[in-house]
């Protein structure tokens, strides 16, 4: 009964594959946790084999009918058992350890792939998964054509750079009467900003560290690159731009923003090219042309 | 903040003259007994894997080697993998919060008391806070091959101990700790205990931070029985001394005048009570985070129902407590199944109006209990 409503999926996979294939995949029960790994089972035409998914994994559009085994780090060995799945590909992080720990002790297949905010880490992430799942060369396909489209993105980024030196930009993940999350050098956003020639505004060793409005100002960001639901939350761009740690920088007076959706801000996977080219898009857009 | 109730056993006359409309005992006892198997029996029954009690009692049959189907083996993993262990521990939890819940009223003298108020637990998840951020390594440990699961209900069970000990230490004048300013201390203890938890929020990385806050949601997820057999060991030594004393604990409810005449060193025993509950509220905490409200509410209820002699109280509380952590666990597994919910989480939810409504209702009939 539930298999009938991923049947766009299974249609899209059956147009890709072999029909060998297919009944390999058939077989296979897989649990999903993080949009990256979600994402990148469906973009290497698994698709039709995921029963579940984490609560943040929301695209392609079929896994919203799939079961949610919840948040990725407090997730119930019964609830993941209750799918009855052979497989659970999650991204680093996922857990509690004595969860994945217990699904293993039943049989259950964990690979937990490692979430390494750089280019050779996204396809490394590719391979891997690629190689769990018996689709080396969808993997392989996928890949090529993820480095192809993010070279082709580097090279505009920088004609748009030559102009008057790389941007900079600031990644902000969170934000609040508190403070600001901002995204350090060892972040997915920071990955995304120097794969579009840019230079991060929060040069920190860190993932995301909360940063004061001076700070911010110290910084004074060219570019904000932010998720869609942080600027949803505020009420949308203005009432967002317009919060006192970011109305005074640089980026907000001229309205050089990059809206991303968050799953992309938060791993890199399939759909990251789409991130950088957002973001090369505002570079390439000057101050003055913005609306 | 009014802690001026009074503590119903401090009247006088109610040894004296044993109250003629309390239930008697024991038929309590029975019900609640049958209460916690019928509960048992439900959770054990209930979960995202489908496994029908029948035929769980009918493997039960075959393996004692009476007639009936075994289950497949995965079935039976889950049930003696996943489920029995989240069972048996948030039964443990129960009783042992309750019990510690009862102990602390008693020694401090205020029906309020609550481990969770007087700085334990926060003291317990302090400790276990830094050891999620700074990690094994990070505190000195890297060489000794021990892992967070076996570092965390240590720190726990110290952080425990070391507000305990600060606050007897702060509390004491002349050799005495006087209960009021126990309380007292606490309350600024767990005000420190807050800011300190704050600032490893701070410091931690996003997974740190995610860690942090669900273990102090509070919840039975993650159970194994390696993971619990220490934590298991050490709140049914707690459990166990702090129900052998529950008869000091009358004498001590008198009055430390009344209590020493009867031969009783009220300080010593106060101290002792105060670190048996540490122990057991250090040991759950950390394995099940901060689940609030049940050495609290369940001793409340059970005080009302059976009046406040500990020998009647602790046992039927212990139960009750136990009741309560089994169901409020089964409903945090099935309610977003195949998510999890913190089971602290719902507890808190429910506990903190009832709460609420029994405070109403004791303003209400003032005067009586």
């Amino acid at each position: 009964m539930r298999r009938l409503r991923f049947l766009p999926a299974a249609i899209a996979a059956a147009l890709a594959l072999t029909a060998a294939t297919l009944a390999g995949a058939a077989e296979r029960r897989i649990v999903t946790v993080g949009p990256p790994v979600t994402e990148l089972v469906y973009a290497l035409g698994d698709g039709g084999s995921v029963v579940g998914r984490d609560t943040s994994s929301h695209y392609p559009q079929p896994v919203n009918g799939l079961p949610d085994v919840g948040y990725m780090r407090a997730l119930s060995a019964e609830g993941v058992m209750s799918l009855a799945p052979t497989h659970v590909l999650a991204i680093q992080g996922a857990g509690p350890e004595t969860t994945l720990d217990q699904l293993r002790a039943l049989g259950v297949t964990v690979e937990v792939v490692p979430e390494t905010p750089t280019l050779a880490g996204l396809l490394d992430k590719v391979e891997r998964v690629a190689r769990l799942l018996g689709r080396e060369a969808e993997g392989r396909r996928l890949a090529d054509s993820l480095h192809r489209d993010l070279a082709a993105l580097a090279a505009v980024a920088a004609q748009a750079g030559t102009k008057d030196g790389a941007p900079v930009i600031l990644g902000v993940v969170g934000g609040g009467p508190g403070g600001l999350m901002a995204a350090g050098s060892r972040s997915v956003p920071a990955a995304l900003i120097a794969m579009a020639g840019a230079r991060n505004a929060l040069e920190v060793e860190r993932d995301y560290v909360p940063m004061s409005s001076e700070s911010v100002l110290a910084a004074a960001p060219d570019i904000l690159l932010v998720s869609r639901s942080l600027v949803d939350r505020s009420g949308g761009l203005d009432p967002f731009l317009a919060t006192p740690q970011l109305a005074l920088t640089p980026a907000a007076k001229a309205r050089r923003v990059a809206v991303v959706d968050g799953a992309l801000l938060m791993g890199l996977g399939p759909r990251t090219a789409e991130a950088v080219a957002e973001l090369t898009r505002v570079q390439s857009t000057s101050p003055q042309e913005q609306p | 903040m009014s802690l001026t109730l009074s503590m119903p056993s401090s009247r006088k006359g109610d040894r004296a003259a044993p109250s003629f409309r309390r239930p008697p005992l024991v038929p309590v006892l029975v019900a609640l007994a049958v209460a916690l198997a019928l509960a048992v029996l439900i959770a054990v029954a209930t979960g995202g894997v489908s496994v029908p009690l029948d035929r769980s009692l009918s493997h039960l049959a075959a393996l004692l080697g009476l007639s009936g189907t075994p289950l497949s083996e995965r079935d039976w993993m889950v049930l003696t993998m996943l489920r029995l262990p989240r069972i048996v521990l948030a039964a443990a939890v129960g009783v042992t919060l309750g019990v510690a819940g009862v102990a602390l009223q008693a020694v401090f003298r205020n029906p309020l008391a609550d481990p969770g108020l007087v700085g334990m637990s926060s003291g317990a998840a302090l400790a276990g806070s830094a050891a999620m951020v700074l990690g094994v390594s990070g505190l000195g440990l890297a060489r000794s091959g021990l892992s967070l699961a076996t570092v965390l209900p240590l720190a726990a069970f110290l952080g425990a101990l070391a507000a305990t000990v600060l606050i007897l230490a702060i509390s004491r004048r002349d050799g005495r700790n006087s209960p009021a300013t126990m309380l007292l201390a606490g309350i600024a203890v767990n005000a420190m205990g807050g800011a300190g938890i704050g600032l490893f929020s701070y410091l931690g990385d996003d997974l740190a931070l995610r860690q942090m806050t669900f273990w102090m949601m509070g919840g039975f997820g993650g159970s194994s029985w390696a993971q619990i057999g220490p934590a298991m060991l050490l709140m049914g030594l707690a459990t166990a001394g702090l129900l052998a004393g529950a008869r000091r604990l009358d004498l001590f409810a008198m009055g430390e005048r009344e209590a020493f005449l009867q031969g009783l060193d009220p300080h010593r025993f106060a101290v002792r009570t105060v670190l048996l509950v540490a122990l057991g509220v250090g040991a759950a905490v950390a394995v099940s985070g901060l689940i609030g409200f049940v050495g609290l509410i369940v001793p409340h209820v059970m005080r009302i129902l059976l009046g406040p002699v500990h020998r009647r109280l602790m046992p039927a509380t212990a139960l009750a407590a136990a009741v309560l952590l089994v169901l409020a666990d089964t409903v945090a597994r099935t309610i977003a199944a195949p998510a999890d919910v913190p089971a602290g989480l719902l507890l808190g939810a429910v506990g903190g109006p009832f709460f609420l409504w029994l405070l109403r209702r004791r303003v209400g009939a003032l005067g009586g209990t």
